[in-house]
């Protein structure tokens, strides 16, 4: 999972030199990355792509009033989100209004006093900040800390794209606690809440920082594995399968936890969709789960019927 | 012949004794005789356009690096353009004290 704070990048759009390195100057302290475009185009580009913190846009531009400018930003669904801070030598009120009604978070004349600028583009980062946690927060399941279900949806696509634009190998698991029910009817639900809680340890401590972890369902998790092909995912899913299997609850010293799996890989098809993966390896679960669960069933890479790959 | 602009006091930042500006001020009026042959250059184009970007850009940064003084000629000088609608002869005040000002920055 990847950290949350990093250092907050602020593009500046100016045409004027001399605004660049007086800012660049000026805040080299605050711990800010700077990029810097100088015009309208360069700007839009840059923007999109590395999507910075914030966004200082002039309202005198070569090749574009900022105005517009501004109202490319926030009709674009790359930059939409972008918090803009208009700034500009024109003081006519309309223009300020205009700017807010576009979207603009705060607009600060020229010249301007460095001590307030500073202090604007601060807030602005702050807030932007702020709202990013709250995004991810609504994406990350309360019990176990791990993604939910809608990022997991979201992720899934995004990572097959990858993988299918990088041509590198892919692996998804569909696992789920055997007799869970069984569980939270004979101890109570907060044992069964601590057993969910030990399975998400158990998956963050076995999985490679870059995979993605998340709760699919009560006692459904979905993992999916970039850069791994079938040797290597098999083997997570016997380290995950082993550590729950061994895994001990001093509360609850009577508890034993088991978990089947499905694994699916790229050897399946590369044109497949996200749905087609999440079936296929909900497929494999479910002869896990027939076969006796505590094991893994995987797709043969030749892309023939599930076999039985390694039984617990 | 005697130069005549060096008859006039030199303009100095507001920000000369802050150490840590030297350099940005420094690299600031390095450029003066720079920005100096821009504005001539579209004046003598009769370019109403290029001078109101170029004052327009000076009104912005020069108040910055601590020349308030040539931040508030380059602003006169871009109201001047705004009323005077192409016709460069209406701003030849405007133009000629933006031009001196500029002579004058100094370190």
């Amino acid at each position: 999972m990847q950290p949350l704070e990093q250092q907050p990048v602020l593009l500046l759009i100016d045409d004027s030199p001399m605004i660049h390195r007086l800012l660049t100057f000026k805040l080299k302290n605050e711990g800010i990355e700077f990029l810097s475009a100088f015009s309208a185009s360069e700007g839009l580009e840059l923007a999109a792509s590395n999507r910075p913190a914030l966004i200082l846009l002039d309202l005198h531009l070569p090749d574009q009033n900022g105005l517009t400018a501004l109202l490319s930003f926030k009709n674009d669904p790359r930059t939409i989100d972008l918090p803009v801070i208009m700034l500009s030598g024109d003081t006519d009120p309309a223009n300020k209004v205009r700017a807010f009604e576009l979207g603009a978070m705060d607009y600060v004349t020229k010249p301007f006093d460095i001590h307030e600028l500073r202090a604007r583009i601060q807030s602005a980062i702050r807030v932007h900040t702020l709202m990013h946690m709250l995004e991810k927060r609504a994406q990350i399941d309360g019990l176990t800390g791990l993604w939910n279900r809608a990022h997991f949806n979201e992720r899934l696509s995004t990572e097959l794209d990858q993988s299918k634009r990088n041509k590198t190998e892919m692996s998804l698991i569909i696992c789920d606690l055997d007799h869970f029910k069984k569980v939270n009817d004979t101890f109570g639900h907060p044992a069964g809440d601590a057993v969910l809680q030990s399975f998400a340890k158990v998956l963050t401590t076995e999985l490679r920082s870059y995979d993605v972890a998340c709760r699919y369902g009560g006692e459904e998790f979905a993992i999916i594995l970039p850069d791994a092909g079938p040797p290597a995912s098999l083997a997570i899913c016997e380290r995950i399968r082993k550590a729950i299997e061994a895994k001990r609850w001093p509360n609850y010293p009577n508890i034993r936890a088991t978990a089947s799996f499905g694994l699916t890989d790229r050897g399946l098809d590369s044109g497949q969709t996200p749905e087609a993966w999440v079936a296929a390896a909900d497929k494999c679960l479910y002869d896990s789960k027939q076969s006796g669960r505590n094991r893994v069933t995987t797709y043969a890479t030749s892309g023939q019927a599930p076999r039985l790959a390694i039984a617990g | 012949m005697t130069d005549p602009t060096s008859q006039l006091s030199p303009l100095q930042s507001e920000f000369a004794s802050d150490a840590d500006m030297q350099e940005l001020i420094q690299m600031f009026v390095d450029e003066v005789p720079q920005r100096m042959s821009e504005f001539r250059f579209a004046w003598d184009r009769a370019n109403a356009a290029e001078l109101g970007r170029l004052a327009h850009q000076m009104k912005g940064a020069a108040p910055g690096y601590g020349f308030t003084p040539l931040g508030e000629s380059a602003k006169a000088l871009e109201s001047a353009l705004k009323h005077a609608a192409h016709d460069l002869t209406a701003v030849r005040r405007e133009f000629d004290s933006l031009i001196q000002m500029c002579s004058r920055v100094a370190r």
